[in-house]
């Protein structure tokens, strides 16, 4: 009956006190984490004569606090976490950006699959009328790496200043300005051997390779001008040596000026028919090559989201 | 009036620019035996949106306005720009923005022209004027007929040649085109292999006709 008495007695003591928006398990989530440092607190406020009530008010607004602390902490770690690969997974995205994405490394792949050459057809002049054979043809990639990337960032300098206004004479001057230095430079290379080249030294300024930029109408920014001049210029220079070495094999038996063969197969391929018969097979071969990878690669996304409606 | 050896003068000036205009336009064409602009050439063949007439009729005109600044340029302002050059700055390596400047010229003057043709054909043809300009064909030509020394006549004649040359290009290209899309042909050769082998096989043509290769 004394218990009893003492139970009645206690209980609206040992209840808490809620607010009037407290919701109603907020009970079950503080006891258990009521810690050593939340008893220190409600000891002192006890020792500063604050009643029960007050005490245990303060108590559970610190324990709500370390509640809602702990419940940021995961959130805070959820990045990193999805930042992490999961290997046996593919990542959660719809086919359409899977497709999408596939499309845009396929873009982006300048070497192989959106070669400027073989595939997109750029810069075949040079190629065909003078990478004849791989010395001509390492004059000509030497030409492209100097003056490439360098030309596209000037241009692409010039034209954020000018508000992207007379592009077509800004790359081609650009071009023009930076062959100056390049000249000397090749010069100091090569020497005298720079005047086999003819007409298409200079004419690169304004071949398309290098320019080709300037017949797009969205203006692109300078580190991205150096990300694409760079893709660029690889993909040109590969396949500058390989119809350089290709057509000085067929032509003279050599490569490089060294025998390979008794005598040339193909003595045309020296002219420039040679060189648009020989492009055009190569181009045929590379393409369908690519176009096989590309096909594969598309039909690996479709089934990897074969469940995925979108 | 004109006396007998005026009028022979006359006749082997216009004998001279028309045998120089078809040069350029056959044996020595820009794209069959040079292949200058035939990136571009490629790319105008397939674009809907671009007619033939509306990017030709500028590098005609841009060739031929081209020519005569470009002979000025080679006779005059290259030789007095060497006696003030550095040693270590090669004439050579000023050339391509030499001509480049000639070109832009003409292509301002050719700008001005345009304005006679009427709205449709003179807007579509300025939009194509600096792609124009700024091409193989055109640089190539000027610097072809600085490496030649050729005369003032001789430069006019075989620049115009040249362009129309490059007009004559294209149609037969364009001609190809619509037979090279045919079922016929294999899957792989589709597109710029096709046109490749189709300009290779004229080149052949072109070369077989003047029997060796051209001056580069």
């Amino acid at each position: 009956m004394q218990n009893e008495q003492n139970r009645k007695s206690s209980k609206p003591a040992s209840r808490p006190v809620r607010k009037k928006n407290q919701p109603e398990h907020s009970q079950t989530v503080i006891i258990p984490q009521l810690s050593p440092e939340v008893l220190e607190r409600a000891r002192r406020a006890a020792a500063e004569g604050k009643t029960a009530q007050q005490v245990e008010q303060e108590a559970l607004d610190a324990a709500a606090a370390q509640t809602a602390q702990a419940a940021k902490a995961p959130q805070a770690e959820l990045p990193r976490q999805t930042a992490q690969p999961k290997p046996s997974r593919p990542a959660r995205k719809t086919r359409a950006e899977a497709e999408a994405e596939l499309a845009q490394s396929i873009h982006d792949d300048h070497l192989w699959l959106n070669n400027p050459v073989m595939v997109r057809g750029l810069g075949l002049a040079p190629i065909v009328a003078m990478a004849s054979d791989v010395d001509r043809a390492l004059m000509l990639c030497v030409l492209s790496i100097l003056l490439l990337t360098a030309t596209r960032m000037l241009a692409v300098a010039v034209c954020h200043i000018t508000g992207n206004r007379f592009r077509p004479v800004v790359y081609a001057y650009s071009a023009a300005l930076i062959y100056i230095p390049v000249y000397i430079l090749m010069y100091y290379i090569f020497g005298t051997d720079l005047s086999i080249m003819g007409i298409y030294l200079p004419m690169m300024v304004v071949e398309p390779v290098i320019v080709k930029r300037m017949e797009a109408t969205e203006l692109e920014s300078i580190g991205e001008a150096f990300r694409r001049g760079i893709n660029n210029t690889i993909g040109l220079c590969v396949a500058i040596l390989l119809m350089g070495t290709l057509r000085e094999l067929l032509a003279y038996g050599t490569v490089y000026e060294h025998p390979v063969l008794e005598v040339g197969l193909l003595p045309l391929a020296a002219q420039p028919a040679g060189g648009f018969l020989l492009l055009g097979l190569v181009a045929a071969v590379w393409t369908a090559v690519g176009g096989a990878y590309v096909h594969y690669k598309q039909e690996e996304v479709r089934h990897l989201y074969v469940d995925r409606k979108h | 009036m004109w006396t007998a050896s005026t009028e022979l003068t006359v006749l082997q000036g216009v004998a001279q620019f028309v045998s120089y205009a078809i040069l350029a336009v056959f044996a020595e064409n820009v794209v069959f035996s040079r292949a200058m602009g035939v990136s571009r050439l490629i790319k105008l063949v397939s674009d809907p949106d671009v007619s033939t007439w509306q990017y030709c009729i500028p590098v005609i005109l841009v060739q031929l306005f081209s020519a005569p600044l470009g002979w000025a340029c080679m006779t005059y302002v290259s030789p007095q720009l060497r006696l003030y050059l550095p040693e270590w700055l090669p004439i050579a390596s000023l050339r391509p923005i030499l001509y480049l400047t000639c070109a832009v010229i003409a292509m301002a003057v050719v700008w001005v022209l345009l304005g006679l043709l009427p709205a449709v054909h003179r807007t579509a043809c300025r939009e194509q004027l600096p792609l124009a300009t700024c091409t193989c064909s055109v640089l190539g030509t000027l610097l072809l007929c600085s490496n030649q020394n050729y005369n003032l006549l001789q430069c006019i004649a075989f620049g115009f040649g040249s362009g129309l040359g490059y007009l004559f290009a294209v149609l037969v290209v364009d001609e190809g085109r619509r037979r090279l899309g045919s079922k016929d042909v294999p899957a792989i050769f589709r597109g710029l292999p096709s046109y490749l082998i189709y300009i290779g096989i004229l080149s052949l043509a072109i070369y077989g006709l003047v029997g060796h290769g051209v001056a580069r």
